[in-house]
């Protein structure tokens, strides 16, 4: 998939309303629930193999640049809007994007020393987006010097979020993606329904790399 | 808090054994329900920003619902064969949430002829429910009505389902001592362990966004201080100490007079934390007669909290308290009795925190 670049204000590609994402191109990428056996405890996958999770079906996907940011606009379908965090079983509806830091980072959440880079969003803090570093499953580290900022809209049973970045980063930025005018990056997509009290390792994933390549 | 160690459980590790476990023994025959023991842990840690609704000491009247409530019902822990049983976050109404007042209208307000105070929860309802909603109602019919007390901490368990339960390794046991702690800086809120916790004694702070639960004091202990719940208690029934210490309390009750029991053992989590069963008074008939075959607390009730062992461990208690009441020695008796405090009953951990 093509990204754009288009010299507008950032603000502009914050806001997942703008009619520049008219011009974006974009892609429908299918998802799928985590399969219960890789969840890293007993307990866990004991617990979800007789559960329904993971339904939502797919993700939309556009991404913009400008000169020195990237925007990522992400919209699925999610009747109920759950961004509370009060209640012990209140999970926020949230969404991630993936990054692999090095060539051959695995799919799932990266491994030892093949580590990927995840921008998460959540609902309960619809405004910023945060990057963590991850090595495999269960090792997720949130970096708090690397800034995402976020704009989100629930309406007609769908959410619409814009995560936008500066294209590269100078602190911690082993543990960061850098995006290169000119060069293609792969990133996969993971989906939480908070309603059904989806975290962590219960989501659903997009199981396949998306390239996306960075028009100069 | 503390860092995390390398002990513990690692991703798909094996559980390591500590070196050392401490251990409390509760003797049920002792505690007054005054629950010095739970506003002595709230003081000393839970009255940061999330935790108002925490009790990680809490005291429930038995029979009764427990905090949170129904807590028996809800699973966790792991079946016959060592697998884990699912279980389900209890809610904040469950455990009873923190309740406010409208104590600026009724105080301040002028109108404290007109109006009461009536509490509401964080949803801001009228409360159905509270930490200690059933206290003292208990069980059983007129004249048989009963009731004890059964305070209640983390167990510090030996085969932890709450930190095997954990995607992230958050949750560890210390080499040292044994006590299961929760890194707070490793915590990301999932809240898998109060799921698989079977004693439901984990909170979630949604303020911090992290699970918190009792820590066995930790920087007490390794001052030599007691727990505060132990320090505190005016019942002076809660026994502190290491399970392996031959000298101590803990041993002598645990294996050697073997009188302390585990509570639901069925859970199959091991908890470090043992119960003196309570003797009760004979049954009394309608008419008042009073039947000394049928203890007014039913055995069956009591073993299906500390298993089948009640019934021996009640007579050993009682043959001790005859042999004392003939003026006899009981080693037992002294031991439950604690004559000197607090030396006896906490033995390694008497230093006064006033004093440090
Ligand atoms: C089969 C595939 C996957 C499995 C089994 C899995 C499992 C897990 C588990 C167990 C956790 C909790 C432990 C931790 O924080 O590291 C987690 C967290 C996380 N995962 Fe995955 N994951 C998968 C795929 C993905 C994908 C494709 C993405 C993003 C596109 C993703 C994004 C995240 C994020 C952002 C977190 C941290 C969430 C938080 O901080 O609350 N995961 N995952
Ligand atoms: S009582 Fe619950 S929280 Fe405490 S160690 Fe055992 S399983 Fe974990
Ligand atoms: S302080 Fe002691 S006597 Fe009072 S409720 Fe707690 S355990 Fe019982």
């Amino acid at each position: 998939m093509l990204v754009k670049r288009i010299d507008v204000n950032g603000d502009v590609l914050g806001d997942p309303a703008a009619s520049v994402w008219s011009t974006a191109n974009g892609e429908t990428v299918p998802l799928m629930p985590t399969p219960a056996a890789m969840q890293p405890t007993k307990y866990i996958s004991t617990k979800w193999q007789n559960e329904v999770y993971g339904q939502t079906k797919s993700v939309s996907v556009k991404a913009l640049r400008n000169a020195d940011e990237i925007a990522f606009r992400l919209e699925w379908q999610d009747p109920t809007k759950n961004e509370q965090r009060i209640e012990n079983t209140d999970f926020p509806d949230a969404v991630a994007m993936q990054f692999p830091l090095s060539e051959d980072a695995s799919l799932f959440m990266g491994g030892e020393g093949t580590p990927v880079n995840l921008w998460y969003w959540r609902a309960d803090h619809p405004a910023r987006a945060r990057s963590d570093v991850a090595h495999g499953i269960g090792t997720s580290r949130v970096m708090d010097d690397v800034s995402i900022s976020a704009q989100a809209v629930h309406a007609n049973g769908r959410w619409s979020v814009v995560m936008r970045r500066a294209l590269s980063v100078t602190k911690e930025a082993a543990s960061a993606i850098q995006i290169v005018p000119g060069q293609t990056v792969r990133t996969t997509f993971a989906v939480w329904e908070g309603g059904n009290l989806e975290r962590a390792g219960i989501k659903a994933f997009s199981p396949a790399w998306l390239e996306l390549e960075i028009e100069a | 808090m503390s860092e995390k160690t390398d002990i513990g459980r690692e991703l798909d590790g094996a559980l390591q054994k500590p070196k050392r476990q401490l251990a409390m023994v509760f003797d049920l025959n002792k505690c007054l329900g005054c629950h010095t023991c739970s506003i002595s842990c709230k003081r000393q840690w839970t009255r940061d920003e999330g935790m108002d609704n925490m009790w990680w000491a809490v005291v429930n009247t038995q029979p009764g619902k427990g905090t949170p409530k129904n807590w028996e019902d809800m699973g966790g822990g792991w079946d016959e064969k060592g697998e884990p049983r699912p279980s389900k976050i209890p809610t904040r109404d469950e455990f009873g949430d923190a309740w406010k007042f409208n104590k600026e209208e009724v105080f301040h307000g002028g109108k404290g002829k007109v109006t009461y105070l009536k509490p509401v929860n964080t949803k801001g309802e009228s409360p159905d429910w509270g930490p200690n909603w059933d206290e003292d109602e208990g069980g059983g019919e007129y004249p048989n009505s009963h009731f004890f007390y059964l305070p209640r901490i983390c167990n510090h368990c030996t085969h932890p389902a709450c930190l095997e339960a954990c995607p992230r390794g958050a949750i560890y046991k210390r080499d040292q001592d044994g006590i299961v702690l929760i890194n707070d800086k490793q915590c990301k809120g999932f809240r898998f362990c109060m799921e698989a916790c079977p004693y439901k004694r984990i909170y979630y702070n949604h303020v911090q966004d992290v699970t918190q639960k009792c820590i066995f004091c930790f920087p007490r202990v390794e001052k030599g201080v007691a727990p505060s719940c132990a320090r505190q208690c005016p019942g002076r029934l809660r026994f502190v100490g290491y399970l392996d210490d031959e000298d101590g309390p803990i041993h002598k009750l645990v294996h050697q007079w073997k009188v302390a029991l585990p509570l639901h053992e069925e859970y199959g989590t091991q908890p470090n934390v043992y119960y003196v069963p309570p003797m009760s008074p004979p049954a009394v008939d309608s008419l008042g007669k009073v039947d000394p075959s049928k203890p007014r607390i039913p055995t069956a009730y009591l073993e299906s909290l500390f298993g089948p062992r009640v019934k021996e461990v009640l007579a050993v208690l009682e043959a001790e308290k005859e042999k004392k009441a003939k003026g006899e020695a009981s080693e037992l008796m002294d031991t439950l009795i604690v004559y000197k405090w607090p030396e006896d009953i906490f033995p390694d951990f008497v230093q006064d925190p006033a004093e440090l």
